[in-house]
C-alpha cells in the first residue's frame, strides 16, 4: 500500500504487461501434433471454495487430455478479478486459450475483437451447435455480428426461502405475486425474543453490491415492460418502467419494511445467505445458494419462481450464467475449440450440472447421469424459468458501464436511506443515464 | 586515505594544511571519477528497474490521458484515437457531474491527508517522547506499538471493518448494546460517519511508521543537553519546544512529506473497508480514478485525472523539497 504514485502505475499496469509480453517474445505455432500442444484455461469458480471448482474443472480437462492427448492447464480467476484480468490479456495479446466469462459480459469482451468467431471451421472443431438448449445458444449471440460466445451453464434467479421460518408463521405456500410476496415478508419479519428490535426479516439481499442490485433492477423493470437500453442502445434507466421496477425493489426496505436497512452494508451474496440460514432473513433471490447451503448442511430451505404479478410481463430472471470464449491470438484456435466442444460435450455437461448445480446447456444432458436422477428438486423450477420466463441481458457493447452504473446507483439509494437521507430513485437512475448517453 | 599518483615535489601533509598542489589536486579528482563510476554501475540496476516499473508506465498513463481508451480498443490500446484535452476537460469542468465530483473529491483528500498526518504525527511523537526516556517494559511497549505496522495493513483494514459493521460489529455492540450511550446503532461503512471510520483506520495503519521515525530521531539527541537544560530550570514543556522539536526538525520533515504522499494517494485501505466503490462521503481521489477506469470503463478520464494527480504532487514536492527539506552538503 505504500507505494507513491500507486493509481498511475496502476494505469499503466496493462502497459507493463504488453511490454514484458512483447519482451517475452513470439510463442511457438506450427506443430498442432496434439502431444505439443499444452491449451491454458481461464475456468471460472463456480462453487463455494476455490479448489472444488478447480478439482472439478481439472477432472473434465484430464478426460479431455485422454482422449485426445492435449494438455490442459487449468486456472481457476475468482470472479471478482476476472474482468480486470480479461482486459489486461487483451490489451497485452497474451492470455490464455480459452476462458469463462460470465454470460452479462459478452457483448463488451465481444466488442473488444479479441476473441475468435464461433462459426466456420471453429464451430466443426467443437461439433456444431445443434446439440444446445436454443435459448441459451441465442443468448450468447450479440445480433448482427458473428458469434464469439459459446455458452456453458446456464442459471436463472430464483425465490429461495427458509421453511422453518415458513412453518413458524404458519406460511404454507411461497408468494407468487408482489403483493403476496410483501404480505408474506411482512408476516416474516419480527422481533422474535422480543427486546424491541426486529431481528428477523422477511427478505435478505445484498443491497450494496452492485451485480445483484442491477439483475433485480433488469428483473424488475422488464416485469414492468421497461428495458435497459433503447433500439438505438442509448441507456434508458430513468424510463417510467424502470423506475417503477426498482422502486418496486427500494420499496422493500423501505416502505415495506420486509428488508433490513442493516444490509445497505452487505456487499456479498454470500453474506445474504448467511443470514436465511441464520433465521434473520426468511427469503432471497439467487441464482445458485445450494453449495453453500450443502456447506453448512442446512436443509430447511426450498425453492419458488420469482413472484410477477398478473398481467405483467412473465420475466422471472435473466439468462443467466458461464460462457466461454475462445482467444483471437491462440496459437492453438483448432485445439481450443476442440475443448470447447468437449466441455459441451452431453456427457461432460451432465457432470458440471451436477458438480455445480447448475443447468446444462445442451439438450441431451438433462437426461443423462449422474444429473438425471440426483435428487436436485430445484431442477423443474429453474429449468421452467430458463426455458418460458428469462430474458437474456441486453447485449449491446457498453454493457460492461451500464451493469456497473445501475447497480451503484440502486446501492446508493439503499444507503442513502439507511443513513436517514432520501433514496431518490428517479434522480439517481437520470444521473447514471446522463453519465452514460 | 592517499591520493594514487602524488608526485615526489609534493610537500608532505602537515598539521598545518598548505594549499593542495596541482597534483594533489589532480590526484583528488581520479579518484572522485573512479568513485562516480562506481556509483553510476550501483544506481543502474535500480534505474532500469524504476524505468519499466515506474516511469514508462507512468508516460504511458501520460498518453492514455489524451486517447478515447476504452474497452473497444483497448486491443490496439496504442492506436486509441487520440483526442487532446477532452478526458481533462471533461473531468475538470465543474459545472458538470464528473468535474464537480473530482474537485470535491480533491477538497476531500485533502482534509483526510490533513487530519490524519496531524494525528498520526501528534501520536507518534507523544509515543516516541515517552518512549525515549528509560523505564522498565519499554522493549515490550515499543515492540506493541509497532504492531499496526507490522500487520499486513490488508488484513488489520478487514479487521476494522468487521468491528464498524453496523448489525453486529463490535463497536456498536460497545457503544449501544455495553453503554448504551447512543439509541441506534450509527453505520460506521456508509454515510457520514464513513469519513472518519476511514481517518480512524487510517491513522492507527500509519501512526507507528511516524512513531518509528520520530523515535529514531530522538535517540540522536544527547542526553546531555537536557540534563543541562534540566539544571537551567527549564521544564518538561520547555524542554520539548526548545530542545526536542528544533532537534528532529529534519526528520519531521521528511516524515511529513513521506506521509503526505502516501495519504493523497491512499486506495488501499478505502478499497478493503469499503469494497470497490467507496461512499461518497468517504471517496478520495486514488479510489475515484479506480472506480472510473475499472468499474466505468473510462481508462481516458481515469488517466487524466491521475496526471493531474502527479501533476499537483509533483509541484508540491519540488516546493517542498527545495523550501523545507534540509539541504544535504555540498562537499565531502
Amino acid at each position: 500500500m505504500k507505494i507513491p504514485m500507486r493509481t498511475a502505475s496502476a494505469l499503466g499496469a496493462l502497459s507493463v504487461v504488453a511490454i514484458a509480453a512483447g519482451l517475452a517474445g513470439c510463442s511457438s505455432s506450427g506443430s498442432e501434433n496434439p502431444e505439443d500442444i499444452t491449451l491454458t484455461w481461464w475456468a471460472t469458480q463456480q462453487s463455494a471454495s476455490i479448489e472444488t471448482s478447480q478439482a472439478v474443472w481439472e477432472a473434465v480437462a484430464g478426460r479431455f487430455t485422454d482422449e485426445t492427448g492435449i494438455d490442459v492447464e487449468v486456472e481457476v480467476i475468482p470472479w471478482a478479478d476476472l474482468y480486470n484480468k480479461i482486459l489486461g490479456a487483451v490489451s497485452s495479446g497474451s492470455g490464455p486459450d480459452l476462458l469463462n466469462i460470465g454470460t452479462t459480459w459478452t457483448s463488451s469482451l465481444q466488442d473488444t475483437g479479441a476473441f475468435a468467431p464461433a462459426s466456420g471451421e471453429n464451430l466443426d472443431a467443437m461439433g456444431g451447435s445443434d446439440r444446445f438448449v436454443q435459448s441459451a445458444w441465442e443468448a450468447a449471440h450479440v445480433p448482427d455480428t458473428e458469434q464469439t460466445a459459446v455458452p456453458l451453464m446456464s442459471a436463472v434467479y430464483s425465490l429461495y426461502y427458509n421453511t422453518a421460518l415458513f412453518e413458524a408463521a404458519g406460511i404454507t405456500e411461497p408468494p407468487a405475486t408482489w403483493d403476496e410476496f410483501v404480505e408474506v415478508g411482512k408476516q416474516l419479519t419480527v422481533d422474535t425474543d422480543g427486546d424491541g428490535q426486529i431481528d428477523q426479516w422477511g427478505l435478505t439481499m445484498p443491497a450494496a453490491a452492485t451485480t445483484q442490485n442491477s439483475h433485480m433492477a433488469f428483473i424488475l423493470g422488464q416485469q414492468e415492460g421497461g428495458s435497459f437500453v433503447d433500439e438505438d442502445g442509448n441507456a434508458t434507466l430513468s424510463s417510467p418502467a424502470q423506475v417503477e421496477g426498482v422502486t418496486r425493489y427500494v420499496d422493500f426496505m423501505t416502505t415495506d419494511k420486509i428488508w433490513s436497512p442493516s444490509n445497505a452494508e452487505t456487499n456479498l451474496i454470500a453474506d445474504a445467505v448467511d443470514q436465511l440460514i441464520d433465521g434473520t432473513g426468511a427469503m432471497i433471490f439467487h441464482t445458485n445458494p445450494l453449495a453453500q447451503f450443502a456447506s453448512r448442511d442446512f436443509t430447511d430451505w426450498a425453492i419458488a419462481p420469482v413472484p410477477v404479478d398478473e398481467g405483467a410481463e412473465e420475466v422471472r430472471s435473466l439468462v443467466g450464467g458461464t460462457n466461454a470464449l475462445v482467444f483471437e491470438d491462440s496459437p492453438h484456435k483448432e485445439a481450443a475449440f476442440q475443448l470447447l466442444g468437449f466441455i459441451t460435450s452431453p456427457e461432460e455437461q451432465a457432470f458440471i450440472a451436477n458438480e455445480f448445480s447448475v443447468l446444462p446447456v445442451v439438450t441431451e444432458a438433462y437426461d443423462l447421469e449422474p444429473y438425471a436422477g440426483n435428487g436436485d428438486d430445484t431442477i423443474a423450477v429453474r429449468q421452467e424459468t430458463l426455458a418460458d420466463a428469462s430474458a437474456p441481458f441486453p447485449l449491446v457493447p457498453n454493457i460492461g458501464e451500464i451493469e456497473p452504473a445501475v447497480g451503484n446507483a440502486v446501492r446508493e439509494m439503499f444507503q442513502a436511506f439507511a443513513t436517514g437521507g432520501d433514496p431518490d430513485i428517479e434522480g439517481r437512475l437520470q444521473a447514471a443515464d446522463a453519465q452514460l448517453n | 586515505m592517499t591520493s594514487l599518483v602524488e608526485s615526489p615535489e609534493a610537500p608532505p601533509e602537515t598539521p598545518d594544511a598548505p594549499p593542495p598542489t596541482r597534483a594533489h589536486r589532480w590526484g583528488k579528482s581520479l579518484l572522485a571519477l573512479r568513485d562516480a563510476r562506481l556509483a553510476v554501475w550501483l544506481i543502474v540496476p535500480a534505474a532500469f528497474l524504476e524505468l519499466i516499473i515506474h516511469i514508462i508506465p507512468m508516460l504511458l498513463g501520460v498518453w492514455i490521458a489524451f486517447t478515447d481508451l476504452d474497452q473497444s480498443n483497448i486491443r490496439n490500446w496504442l492506436q486509441a484515437p487520440f483526442i487532446g484535452l477532452e478526458n481533462f476537460f471533461r473531468g475538470l469542468d465543474p459545472s458538470n457531474a464528473i468535474g464537480s465530483e473530482f474537485f470535491a473529491t480533491v477538497g476531500r483528500t485533502a482534509i483526510y491527508v490533513l487530519v490524519v498526518l496531524a494525528l498520526s504525527w501528534a501520536l507518534g511523537m507523544a509515543g516516541a517522547v515517552y518512549l525515549n526516556s528509560k523505564f522498565r517494559g519499554r522493549g515490550l511497549l515499543r515492540t506493541f506499538f509497532l504492531v499496526p505496522y507490522a500487520i499486513p495493513s490488508y488484513v488489520g483494514t478487514i479487521a476494522w471493518a468487521f468491528m464498524f459493521n453496523q448489525r453486529d460489529g463490535v463497536i456498536n455492540q460497545i457503544l449501544v448494546d455495553t453503554l448504551g450511550l447512543l439509541p441506534e446503532r450509527p453505520f460506521w461503512l456508509i454515510g457520514d460517519l464513513s469519513f472518519i471510520s476511514l481517518i480512524i483506520v487510517s491513522v492507527w495503519s500509519l501512526w507507528p511508521f511516524a512513531f518509528l521515525m520520530l523515535l529514531a530521531a530522538l535517540q540522536n539527541v544527547p542526553e546531555d543537553v537536557y540534563e543541562a537544560a534540566a539544571l537551567d530550570g527549564a521544564g518538561n514543556w520547555k524542554q520539548f519546544t526548545r530542545i526536542t522539536l528544533p532537534m528532529v526538525n529534519q526528520a519531521n520533515a521528511v516524515l511529513v512529506l513521506i506521509l503526505g504522499l502516501w495519504l493523497f494517494n491512499q486506495f488501499s485501505i478505502p478499497f478493503v473497508l469499503f469494497g470497490p466503490a467507496s461512499p461518497d462521503q468517504a471517496m478520495l481521489v486514488s479510489p475515484l480514478i479506480y472506480q472510473n477506469s475499472f468499474l466505468q470503463w473510462d481508462f481516458g478520464l481515469g488517466g487524466a485525472m491521475s496526471f493531474l494527480l502527479l501533476i499537483a504532487l509533483l509541484i508540491v514536492s519540488v516546493f517542498y523539497i527545495r523550501l523545507v527539506l534540509p539541504k544535504g552538503k555540498e562537499d565531502d
